[in-house]
């Protein structure tokens, strides 16, 4: 789509039929002098509402079609729907026959179901949380994965669940007990059974059945990870665990904090937390006041606007460091200052953390704030947090 | 005085002779050659009035750039041309005119450097009366493709004496017309700390900042853009005679930089014509190491990519002090050339 978007401004602009020029003609021999090209970029800029990045205005990137649509596809990637776990049956679907039976229903991996698991491991390395509900029992299940031929053990999994009645509760179960909303997760399962009454009672879940090419459509359904990402999630789910067991037992935040031998750094962000800061606006529902999200691309533009400052909050104790686990984007109005956007990671809810960057982005912002809070339908959370500390909300 | 006369007096002067032209001494004074006009007794009053004014200037630039400075340690950078020349040529940083700080970075730190000078109040924009005018986005993307540097970054300050702070951010030792791009994190690995007003800042290695002079010189000397409608100034030949005679350069070393740079050609040119204006032993030392006959296609060129070349015949001198140099250059000029010059003065 991009393409002919593109080959159209040049039509409109040169007055010639761009739709019939190949794609490494030099755009120079047909009219694209430097007024133009400005005219050009400045146009489709303004008409897409995208701001090219100084490291991408070289000429020579722009100087066939072909160069042009390389250079310009990252700034019109559509915007995917994220998913952070995945649920997976085991029988039939992780390997074939069913773990703990013997003779023809035995257990076995095929080059399929190894495919399969293969696939699982790289999402669970990309930060995706992976985690089995099943209605075999735990024993047969971890014997399968003690296997040899397993490409997965148990810590691969982030939750076993082992069910009797219907999967839709264990699923729904699971998803809260991750801490993320039904419809950041897909669940995989081979019963058509199943299927149906996740359908009817769990809606919002996505899931694919595990036949013919369903492998092929669950990367296409993860393929928004990025391959590049060094946060274990699975990791970081069990030392929340640890973190929850210890506030059960503590009567303030800061007894909490005092206790996991908290540090905590609110700061200017800078180009190199925009991967972090985009995936925090794409990642947290319940504490993000104006549903904001934000690409890695939007993330560095604003760092480079006079009148915008993006802050970070990043965090460790003695579980682990957490990394930026929040962002408050700032902008200048005249008069005063907007709080565009304010998102915290859901994992370090009840440690005041919101209250600390909150408290940077006054200390630092010499005008009346406003915050925006926006009704997403999923942060009701943080509904009252800008009243709380005495901000004048925008809706 | 005709241009043979000029040449013959500031010859003098740079020889130590002391004598007095008050109509020499106007000249120097329009080139920006200070150091020149100090050594005659009729300029010296001008030229030291000039260089105090001019310190006070320059002294609060750096002083409001300090911060800047520190922060942009986390690159590679280098502050380069104005004050930090002058220093090294003339032993003071205000002997020669300078309108802003100028620094070299990357073009991969380009997104940091604009960051860092947005968080220290500066924007792109240019000043007017006592305004600053931001920059539209048009002119903004014109000056990044088709210049060598972003566009001019400035500040307006409380102080009197310089109330608004100009940066310019250079990307490459090569200029905007050259298909050729210089690798500028390693030229920017030649760098040393050093302090001009209690401010501690990084300039380039003598051989790398040799370079970077010359290249902007050529640049200076060559565009067609800069050219039309006014003569070559007489202080970019004082400044690389200055650095040949002061610094010395280690002429190996700026031979091989030169050679792995792809460079050498435009280096000649510089030497050549240097010392053309300013016959030293010294430079021909160097003329030693860049024979001309390896840089022969450049000497009587002018322009700064095969759509703008011309050749210029008659010396160094007549484009330097012959008032017919600007219509002789005009009638060589395309319509191609026109138009090219147009669309810089527009969006520049």
């Amino acid at each position: 789509m991009i393409k002919d978007e593109l080959k159209k401004e040049l039509s409109e602009l040169l007055q010639i039929n761009a739709s019939e020029l190949a794609d490494n003609v030099l755009l120079s021999d047909i009219g694209l002098d430097s007024i133009q090209f400005i005219t050009f970029i400045v146009a489709v800029e303004d008409k897409y509402d995208i701001e090219i990045f100084d490291s991408d205005l070289m000429y020579e990137n722009f100087d066939t079609l072909d160069k042009m649509y390389t250079t310009l596809s990252k700034y019109f990637e559509e915007e995917k729907k994220l998913y952070k776990c995945i649920i997976t049956d085991c029988d039939g679907v992780l390997w074939r026959g069913i773990a703990g039976e013997a003779g023809l229903d035995k257990a076995y991996y095929d080059a399929d179901s190894i495919r399969y698991c293969e696939l699982l491991h790289n999402l669970r390395r990309r930060g995706v949380l992976v985690a089995i509900c099943s209605r075999n029992d735990e024993k047969n299940i971890m014997e399968m994965l003690s296997s040899n031929e397993s490409v997965l053990t148990g810590e691969d999994f982030v939750l076993i669940e082992t069910c009797v009645t219907d999967k839709a509760d264990t699923a729904a179960q699971i998803a809260e007990e991750l801490g993320i909303y039904p419809d950041s997760v897909v669940f995989v399962d081979d019963s058509d059974h199943e299927l149906a009454v996740m359908a009817e009672f769990l809606p919002d879940m996505k899931t694919v059945k595990a036949d013919g090419g369903f492998i092929d459509e669950i990367i296409s359904l993860f393929d928004n990870i990025p391959d590049n990402t060094d946060i274990d999630r699975t990791a970081q789910f069990r030392q929340q665990k640890k973190r929850e067991e210890i506030h059960l037992r503590t009567h303030s935040a800061e007894e909490y904090n005092e206790i996991l031998e908290t540090v905590a750094d609110c700061r200017y962000a800078d180009v190199n937390d925009a991967v972090r800061i985009a995936e925090l606006s794409q990642r947290t529902n319940r504490f993000n006041t104006s549903g904001c999200r934000y690409s890695e691309n939007d993330v560095t533009a604003m760092l480079n606007e006079v009148h915008t400052s993006v802050y970070i909050i990043s965090a460790s104790d003695k579980f682990g460091d957490m990394g930026i686990v929040g962002a408050a984007v700032v902008r200048d109005d005249g008069d005063a200052a907007v709080i565009e956007s304010f998102m915290l990671s859901c994992r370090v809810f009840g440690r005041d953390f919101e209250t600390n960057l909150l408290d940077k982005v006054i200390a630092d912002t010499k005008k009346p704030l406003r915050g925006i809070w926006k009704d997403t339908g999923k942060n009701e959370y943080c509904r009252e947090f800008f009243d709380s500390h005495g901000i004048a909300v925008e809706d | 005085m005709d241009r043979l006369e000029i040449l013959d007096g500031i010859r003098k002067l740079r020889s130590g002779e002391v004598f007095d032209n008050a109509e020499l001494a106007g000249i120097l004074e329009a080139h920006g050659c200070y150091a020149l006009m100090s050594k005659m007794p009729c300029g010296k009053m001008n030229a030291a009035v000039f260089a105090a004014v001019n310190n006070s200037i320059i002294k609060s630039r750096f002083v409001e750039c300090a911060p800047i400075f520190d922060e942009l340690k986390e690159i590679p950078y280098a502050v380069i041309k104005g004050a930090v020349l002058s220093d090294r040529i003339y032993g003071s940083p205000a002997m020669r005119k300078s309108g802003d700080i100028d620094l070299l970075v990357a073009p991969e730190d380009l997104d940091v450097v604009k960051r860092i000078l947005k968080n220290h109040g500066f924007i792109q924009g240019r000043v007017s009366g006592d305004k600053i005018i931001p920059y539209t986005r048009a002119e903004l993307v014109y000056q990044k493709t088709y210049t060598h540097q972003a566009a001019a970054f400035v500040k307006a300050t409380d102080n009197r004496i310089c109330p608004f702070v100009n940066v310019d951010v250079n990307l490459d030792i090569f200029w905007g017309e050259s298909k050729v791009h210089a690798d500028m994190r390693e030229f920017l690995s030649h760098t040393e700390t050093t302090e001009l007003y209690d401010v501690n800042f990084k300039r380039l290695s003598p051989v790398q900042e040799f370079i970077s002079l010359c290249m902007h010189h050529y640049k200076d000397l060559n565009s067609l853009y800069l050219l039309a409608g006014s003569n070559i100034n007489l202080s970019l030949f004082s400044d690389m005679d200055g650095y040949l005679v002061r610094v010395k350069p280690d002429a190996k070393e700026l031979r091989n930089a030169c050679d792995k740079l792809g460079v050498t050609g435009y280096i000649t040119f510089c030497l050549w014509h240097t010392n053309c204006v300013f016959p030293s032993e010294i430079t021909e030392e160097y003329l030693k190491i860049f024979p001309v006959c390896e840089a022969e296609d450049l000497i009587e060129r002018i322009g700064l990519c095969e759509d703008e070349y011309k050749t210029l015949r008659g010396g160094i001198s007549k484009r330097l002090f012959d008032d017919a140099f600007a219509q002789e250059l005009d009638a060589l000029l395309t319509e191609s050339d026109r138009k090219k010059i147009a669309v810089n003065r527009k969006y520049m």
